[in-house]
């Protein structure tokens, strides 16, 4: 019912192939990128440039469209607040909200950024395992000195993937807690605050449970929060040095313009 | 009278690119039926026992229960549901107040509570004087039983249990199933759902069979172990390899004694053999 | 290669859980461990591996002691554990990183993980879903994830605690061929079952009752014992039918009743004796 895949598509391109560093290094590189940029013909690049990668990974157009469909709303408010609230030249004038040029400008350029911003991180999350991804900022933390703090890079890491795995279970038994309850009459309209404890307190005791559980196993399973390896070999390959180069270039070329 | 179902389907919210979890289900479980819900995990089974009491309401199709719309909260009253890991549903200060929960948001008040209460306890085998404990100081078998206890109270018509018996040992089970059989015994419907068809079955006068969103059969257990959907028990399973290897022996049994009686045939009839061979070659000749 | 002493223990609220164990398991041996949910069960496999500490007496793997923080590793690496919930131990986000999570504990390299994993999901049958999330598993893929993930960690022992309980018979079923192939690479297992027909071939079975021993023995003393039923356990008709059919005068070869297809064998072989 609950599944959370952070939308990973599966798939064998140039793209699914990279090292997740050089992958968390490029969203980053681009995402500043998107921030900085204030020409229109800025954004066509990156709008291009995501074109081109969305090409490479093999991942439908639709699918990173329709991903971000939810938080469209988001971006439409964004664009009518500078639409109408930026001073400047009016368009027409109304009675309460004025729309102006400069607003329009400013608009457009705002909610294409955010959503070129969430694209870019869509297509990222698309092409990448989830696993993937915690190990590659495990890999980048992990000269940190993160032990004064008393975590290490792989609690964190595993940490991560564990929140990703158990979210689901989470929800999952909200849901039956909430049916349970609602079978015993359970009215919220009648009275919210006993509603909500009578969900609250077995899901929170349900957690720990849960969480005693999945101790247990780790714990069996030799877990001790040190160094750890990974099936998965992290090393960094041709490509990803070529790609990185591509990606500078295209920095430059961006800055430059 | 009854729970009908006509034309069911449905499909959880934000996964319509998926199969639907129910795809034109039809079915009716009559007033006071014990009828068993059997089906792998993701068949479908707690979609659809959650639009008996309204808690899923119908994308297309109807459900109804004694006539009454599900969508009526008379309809959750009438249908008590206990979920899996009922234990872990408990939240009041008081075993009490646990039981008492679910009467009293059907406005239920004073002396008729506290019967209902102590009704319900009873019927679990439970001390009242442990009402005013904390239901958190009980053992998990116990929570269970308050749990059943609380829906209880509710003096439903009928009592779905989504599967009751995982996890529990032989001799619980057995008590557990005494209890739903005098539920039964009383009128109440008891519909419950289950992978573990083998404890239920003797129990059961309808089999209701799922599997991907689907119903595939309906029949009473007798037929359900007749047309082999899946071997139930390690006793079918035995008496079902014995037929592979020749024997012709009954497959609907439950008990050991009743094998022994069947697996007896195995000797006479392999002397009825021998000598209905011996008539045939006899009768040939004669011809 | 076990070795229990006098062991007890008593739980954080005071309940006793354990009384005075003592208990020691041969290198290969099948024991099965059977008794009503509170027996003590539970409580008695988790100190075989240090998830618990004795309170009294002393449990030791291979000569290694428990309660020493220093052997836990070794301990655990030589004793696996499955335990009964499917989800809750499934700590990966897909099938093949939770085989691979015992393995990444050891920090072996990764090309040793992959070889593990794979090998193990072979085992037991999973080789075709090595990229599925548990949520597209079934409950009896998700058991037989944990058995792989025990068998990655390539150790000596495997305590199963009750990891049928939650499962359908069909999946029981095939766990069980499992567990008939593991015992086949002479491997201990320690199997914990409320099931008495999951280990009818069992080299011995112990009954536990309020934190005890209260019997001891092979399959066949221990099933046909009146008191059996007096601990909470229930005689399955198949075992039922055995017992009868014995009295019979027939003799079975329990060793071979891993499988009801061996069973039927057994019973059609000598039917003119019924």
């Amino acid at each position: 019912m609950y599944e959370i895949t952070f939308n990973y598509v599966y798939g064998n391109s140039l793209l699914h192939r990279l090292d997740p560093r050089t992958k968390l290094g490029a969203v980053m590189c681009l995402s500043i990128l998107i921030f900085r940029e204030g020409s229109f013909a800025g954004m066509g690049l990156l709008i291009a440039f995501f074109l081109l990668l969305t090409g490479i990974s093999g991942v439908r157009l639709s699918f990173l469209l329709r991903s971000v469909r939810p938080l469209f709303f988001v971006i439409i408010i964004i664009f009518c607040f500078q639409l109408f609230e930026t001073k400047g030249t009016p368009i027409v004038t109304l009675p309460v909200f004025t729309p102006t040029y400069e607003g329009l400008r400013l608009g457009a350029l705002l909610s294409l950024r955010f959503e070129l911003l969430l694209l870019y991180a869509t297509l990222f999350t698309a092409s990448t395992l989830p696993s993937q991804i915690t190990n590659g900022i495990e890999r980048l933390l992990r000269p940190l000195p993160l032990r004064y703090l008393g975590v290490t890079s792989f609690d964190l890491a595993t940490m991560m993937s564990l929140s990703i795995r158990f979210l689901p279970s989470f929800l999952e038994n909200a849901a039956t807690i909430r049916s349970a309850q609602l079978a015993r009459g359970l009215d919220f309209r009648h009275d919210l605050r006993r509603g909500t404890t009578a969900i609250v307190v077995p899901l929170i005791r349900r957690s720990i449970l849960l969480a005693e559980e999945v101790t247990e196993a780790m714990e069996s399973r030799c877990y001790q929060g040190s160094r750890r390896t990974s099936i998965h070999e992290l090393s960094m390959q041709k490509s990803d040095w070529k790609a990185l180069f591509i990606l500078a270039l295209f920095i430059i070329l961006i800055l430059t313009l | 009278m009854g729970i009908k179902v006509e034309n069911l389907s449905y499909s959880y919210p934000g996964n319509q690119k998926r199969k639907p979890a129910l795809e034109n289900v039809s079915l009716e479980i009559a007033r006071g039926e014990f009828a068993v819900i059997s089906g792998t995990s993701g068949a479908g089974k707690s979609t659809l026992i959650k639009h008996f009491n309204g808690i899923l309401t119908p994308e297309s199709g109807r459900v109804t229960v004694d006539g009454l719309d599900t969508t009526s909260r008379e309809v959750r009253r009438k249908v008590g549901m206990l979920f899996q890991h009922s234990q872990d549903q408990l939240f009041e200060e008081t075993i009490y107040k646990e039981i008492a929960f679910g009467p009293s948001n059907f406005g239920i008040r004073g002396e008729e509570l506290k019967e209902r209460v102590h009704d319900a306890l009873s019927f679990v085998h439970l001390d009242t004087r442990i009402l005013n404990r904390s239901p958190f100081s009980l053992s998990g078998g116990e929570k269970r039983r308050v749990a059943l206890a609380g829906i209880m109270a509710l003096r439903p018509t009928y009592l779905v249990l989504d599967e009751p018996t995982a996890g529990l040992d032989p001799e619980s089970r057995t008590k557990l199933l005494g209890r739903l059989q005098n539920i039964h015994k009383k009128g109440v419907g008891i519909i419950v759902v289950s992978h573990n068809m083998e404890e239920i079955l003797p129990f059961a006068q309808k089999v209701i069979s799922m599997e991907e969103g689907k119903i595939v059969f309906t029949g009473s257990p007798e037929e359900y172990l007749r047309v082999g959907h899946s071997p139930v028990s390690l006793l079918t399973r035995l008496i079902k390899e014995l037929n592979r290897k020749g024997a012709n022996l009954r497959e609907d049994i439950f008990t050991a004694e009743e094998a022994l009686k069947e697996l007896q045939k195995l000797r006479p009839e392999k002397e009825r053999e021998i000598s209905e061979k011996i008539d045939g070659t006899v009768m040939q000749e004669n011809v | 290669m076990i070795r229990i002493e006098d062991l007890s223990y008593n739980f954080p609220d005071g309940t006793q859980g354990l009384k005075k164990i003592n208990l020691e398991i041969e290198r290969g041996e099948f024991l099965g461990i059977v008794g009503r949910n509170g027996s003590g069960k539970s409580t008695l496999v988790r100190h075989l591996n240090g998830l618990l500490k004795p309170m009294e007496g002393k449990v030791s793997i291979n000569g290694m002691d428990t309660a020493d923080p220093s052997n836990l590793l070794k301990i655990r690496q030589t004793v696996s554990m499955v335990f009964q919930n499917p989800y809750t131990q499934f700590v990966g986000t897909t099938l093949e990183e939770d085989v691979a999570f015992g393995p990444e504990n050891l920090a072996l390299p990764p090309k040793e993980i992959r070889e593990r994993v794979d090998r193990a999901l072979e085992v037991v049958g999973l080789d075709n879903f090595k990229n599925h999330s548990p949520k597209t598993l079934s409950g009896g893929q998700s058991q037989c994830a944990a058995i792989a993930s025990a068998l990655a960690m390539k150790s000596e022992c495997i305590v199963f605690d009750e990891i049928t309980s939650m499962l359908d018979s069909k999946s029981r079923e095939q766990i069980r061929e499992i567990i008939q192939k593991l015992r086949g690479e002479a491997r201990t297992i320690v199997y914990v079952t409320h099931r008495l027909e999951e280990i009818l071939y069992a080299d011995r079975i112990i009954v536990m009752d309020r934190g005890e021993i209260v019997r001891e023995g092979k399959p066949k003393t221990v099933f046909k014992d009146p008191d059996t039923e007096k601990f909470g356990l229930e005689i399955p008709p198949v075992v039922e039918l055995l017992n009868s059919l014995e009295s019979r005068g027939f003799s079975f070869d329990w060793t071979r009743l891993y499988s009801i297809e061996n069973l039927a064998e057994e019973i059609w072989e000598s039917r003119w004796k019924i």
